[in-house]
């Protein structure tokens, strides 16, 4: 196997029917990267796996694997690795049949297929199933198979679609794990796609979130967390809560922005912002899009009138075992997500329904965006 | 609101070679929301049409609100179903679909247009009753099946995986919207699912099933924090099971052994257990009950030791770091204990956790796990398949 070779996508565009899929798409994975690629059904992901593994060809552009142009070079001379969410097992082939597959039609040396077919049935832990039928083992043990056939082929590139949407939430999470492990300790440059952007933060040094054929952001698990270039990328890690407000004042030397959020005649709430890297420039009078994720929210029994406080009373408390989520309702009828960690010692702090509360927010936490228009604001908001 | 009963009700297919449900007895109250959740093959779906009257069971009753189900007529039952696959008819408006049903039974005009346009109201689609279903995106086609379901002014609603096509960005808030809608319309509603957190998000009561018979019944609290199983304590949440055996063993607490030559401490056992010296046990943590102590930390502790009288107490074990990874939300840790065990921690990434990879630490365990006896054949507990 080529150890760690980089891919790169130039100026991509792939059309099906009138509908453009890419278009001018460009992506650079460096040797070695464990890449995630994050979307919604539908957003280009697969696409752009089957242009690295030449299943499509791109009407334009060029594929690069390792700096060698490989655009017009077909998907079995590339390749490359592939796992499917479907495993994509040859059901009436044995384990062993299977994962040498590859190498029988090329025609390589039955001992040395046995051999390396040996060391990658051991290294992901299924030895001693040779002879075993696809549908006589459990559906992790089955995608483990596929992952082993991936890992015969030579090109030092892997690509994983979607390999873990059919396994439960338990098996999901520890093979989540090995497989990061492996991929290091192996060297090979992986491109997972996946539409749960946790897995990704678990297994990627570098995330693109896709959108609609294009990259919305790319960077770090931290990056992408702490700095989401839009409220598109927040909200992908669950509820954001939201507020058109005006800025009233910059604080340059203490680095904070104020403003106000009102509506009608009664509704005021004051708030301080930090400001921090990637939040956009905004003057005095600016409207903006203020949000706070519900896992930054503190909720706090009673009443304290303060900027960046929420005053509601509890509309519903659901239990995730680990967390608590609360939705709040204030007194114009809008809706909030806090969500708190608890485990077995805090979860007796409860709180009740119906309950009146504090939300409140760190100014260094929360986020501000350019303000989108009425329209989409209120669909932010009716999407709590 | 309907109130519905089950009394022995047994089930069997292929001539009572295959049991499908085994014997059950369970009431579910007039308005709770109820998720069947269990492994596939496990008896859920069959639960599911029996109740609905879609199957007639073997042997047993089954009464809602206190008539016996197979004396009504499956026309007179009352029951709305939402389906994974939508079940739309492709040639029909919006509102052509949500009012089939009633142009079948033959209501009067008014009363369907009057009907259909609440229960669009209701799920938030009164702006596109005359968009064809290619038209709509995918939640909005299972709002559709939702108003149609919701129009048959059931008091029973059947939902089967009504969320499964939807991608978790969209899913996690439409499962809220979903909770609203029931609790609004005081609906009784049972819904099967694999998904075990959006059981947990949004039901009040989860009936776990595992070869055709009820493992346990309970809120999600409940499930949570007292599985009567290690398959339940593995079923939710994410737990660390650690393996050895007990002896001190009292009334209410026992000396915890670790296995591999692990150290020992001291745990709480429920009142009325049945563990006697020498037992071999699995004792459960779940993954944000994991305390992470780094050692100089540790230190401090110790020095004010006083001022630590109140806090629960604390077993202690040496580990290492083998990896920290950021998620977002949360920060994950998998931990090497010192007698080779592997587990995992998952705290909140708002404690800004300092903790590194490959750093030496202590584990902290309170003393209160769960515990269980040492099955006899552990891998079937612990799968989920």
């Amino acid at each position: 196997m080529n150890a760690m070779p980089s891919i790169k996508l130039e100026d991509i565009t792939v059309t099906r029917g009138k509908r453009k899929i890419l278009e001018h798409f460009n992506l650079d994975i460096k040797n070695g990267e464990y890449f995630a690629l994050v979307g919604e059904t539908g957003a280009g992901k697969t696409t752009i796996l089957n242009v690295i593994s030449g299943l499509i060809v791109p009407e334009k552009g060029r594929v690069l694997i390792d700096d060698v142009d490989v655009t017009h070079v077909a998907a079995e001379r590339r390749d490359v690795g592939m796992v499917f969410e479907n495993y994509a097992l040859f059901p009436h082939y044995t384990v062993y049949k299977n994962v040498a597959y590859s190498h029988r039609v090329r025609d390589r040396n039955v001992e040395e297929t046995k051999k390396a077919a040996r060391e990658v049935l051991s290294l992901v832990l299924i030895p001693n199933r040779d002879d075993a039928l696809p549908k006589e083992l459990s559906g992790g043990m089955q995608q483990r198979v596929a992952l082993a056939r991936a890992l015969m082929t030579d090109s030092g590139i892997l690509l994983f679609d979607d390999p873990f949407s059919a396994l439960d939430a338990g098996l999901r999470m520890s093979l989540r794990i090995e497989l990061k492990n492996l991929a290091r300790d192996l060297g090979t440059t992986v491109v997972h796609c996946t539409n749960d952007v946790e897995e990704a933060m678990m297994v990627a040094n570098r995330l693109a979130i896709i959108k609609d054929g294009y990259i919305e952001q790319l960077g770090t698990p931290d990056e992408i967390y702490f700095r989401p270039k839009s409220i598109y990328v927040a909200s992908f890690f669950g509820a954001v809560n939201v507020f058109k407000i005006k800025i009233t004042q910059i604080d340059v030397t203490r680095g904070y922005y104020f403003g106000i959020h009102e509506r009608g005649e009664q509704e005021r709430k004051e708030f301080g912002i930090a400001i921090k890297d990637g939040i956009p420039e905004f003057k005095v009078g600016d409207d903006a899009l203020l949000c706070v994720r519900a896992e930054h929210c503190y909720i706090n029994k009673g009443f304290r009138k303060k900027p960046n406080r929420i005053y509601g009373t509890i509309d519903e408390i659901s239990f995730l075992g680990h967390i608590l989520r609360f939705e709040v309702k204030d007194e114009f009828g809008k809706r909030y997500v806090a969500k708190r960690f608890v485990n077995e010692k805090t979860y007796h702090l409860q709180f009740q329904k119906g309950e009146t509360v504090t939300l409140g927010f760190h100014h260094k936490l929360a986020l501000l965006f350019n303000y989108p228009g009425d329209k989409e604001m209120e669909r932010l908001e009716q999407n709590i | 609101m309907p109130k519905i009963e089950l009394m022995d009700v047994t089930k069997t297919f292929s001539e009572g070679k295959v049991l499908a449900s085994d014997n059950i007895t369970l009431t579910i109250s007039d308005g709770d929301f109820v998720f069947l959740l269990g492994p596939s093959g496990c008896g859920k779906t069959t639960l599911l049409k029996l109740i609905a009257g879609l199957e007639d069971p073997s042997s047993g009753k089954i009464l809602v609100d206190g008539k016996d189900l197979g004396m009504v007529n499956p026309e007179d039952r009352n029951i709305g179903f939402v389906f994974q696959h939508f079940q739309i008819f492709p040639s029909m408006t919006v509102f052509e679909n949500v009012a089939y049903g009633m142009t079948v039974r033959g209501y009067d005009d008014a009363s369907i247009e009057r009907i259909a346009i609440e229960a669009l109201k209701l799920v938030k689609l009164d702006h596109r009753v005359l968009a064809y279903p290619k038209e709509l995106s995918t939640p909005e086609l299972q709002k559709v099946g939702l108003a149609r379901a919701i129009a048959t002014r059931s008091r029973t609603l059947f939902l089967d995986e009504p969320l499964g096509k939807l991608d978790p960005k969209i899913r996690r808030p439409f499962r809220h919207e979903l909770r609203r809608l029931i609790k609004t319309l005081g609906l009784t509603a049972i819904q099967v699912t694999h998904d075990q957190e959006e059981a947990m998000a949004i039901a009040d009561k989860i009936i776990v099933m595992r070869a055709g018979k009820i493992l346990q019944y309970g809120s999600p609290e409940d499930l949570y924090y007292r599985p009567n199983s290690i398959f339940v304590a593995n079923f939710f949440g994410e737990t660390n099971f650690l393996e050895g055996f007990v002896s001190n063993v009292t009334k209410d607490s026992c000396t915890f052994h670790l296995h591999l030559g692990g150290p020992k401490f001291e745990v709480k056992l429920a009142p009325g257990h049945a563990f006697k010296n020498g037992a071999q046990v699995m004792i459960g943590y779940r993954v944000e009950d994991i305390e992470l102590i780094e050692l100089h930390e540790s230190m401090q502790a110790e020095s004010q030791e006083l001022d630590l009288e109140d806090k629960p107490k604390m077993n202690t074990i040496k580990a290492s770091v083998t990896d920290a990874i950021f998620i977002g939300p949360s920060k994950r840790f998998i931990v090497k204990l010192e007698n080779g065990d592997v587990i995992q921690a998952k705290h909140s990434s708002k404690f800004l956790l300092d903790i590194q990879k490959g750093e030496d630490i202590l584990v902290g365990f309170h003393e209160h796990p769960m515990v269980f006896e040492y099955p006899d054949d552990l891998r079937k507990e612990l799968s989920k398949a």
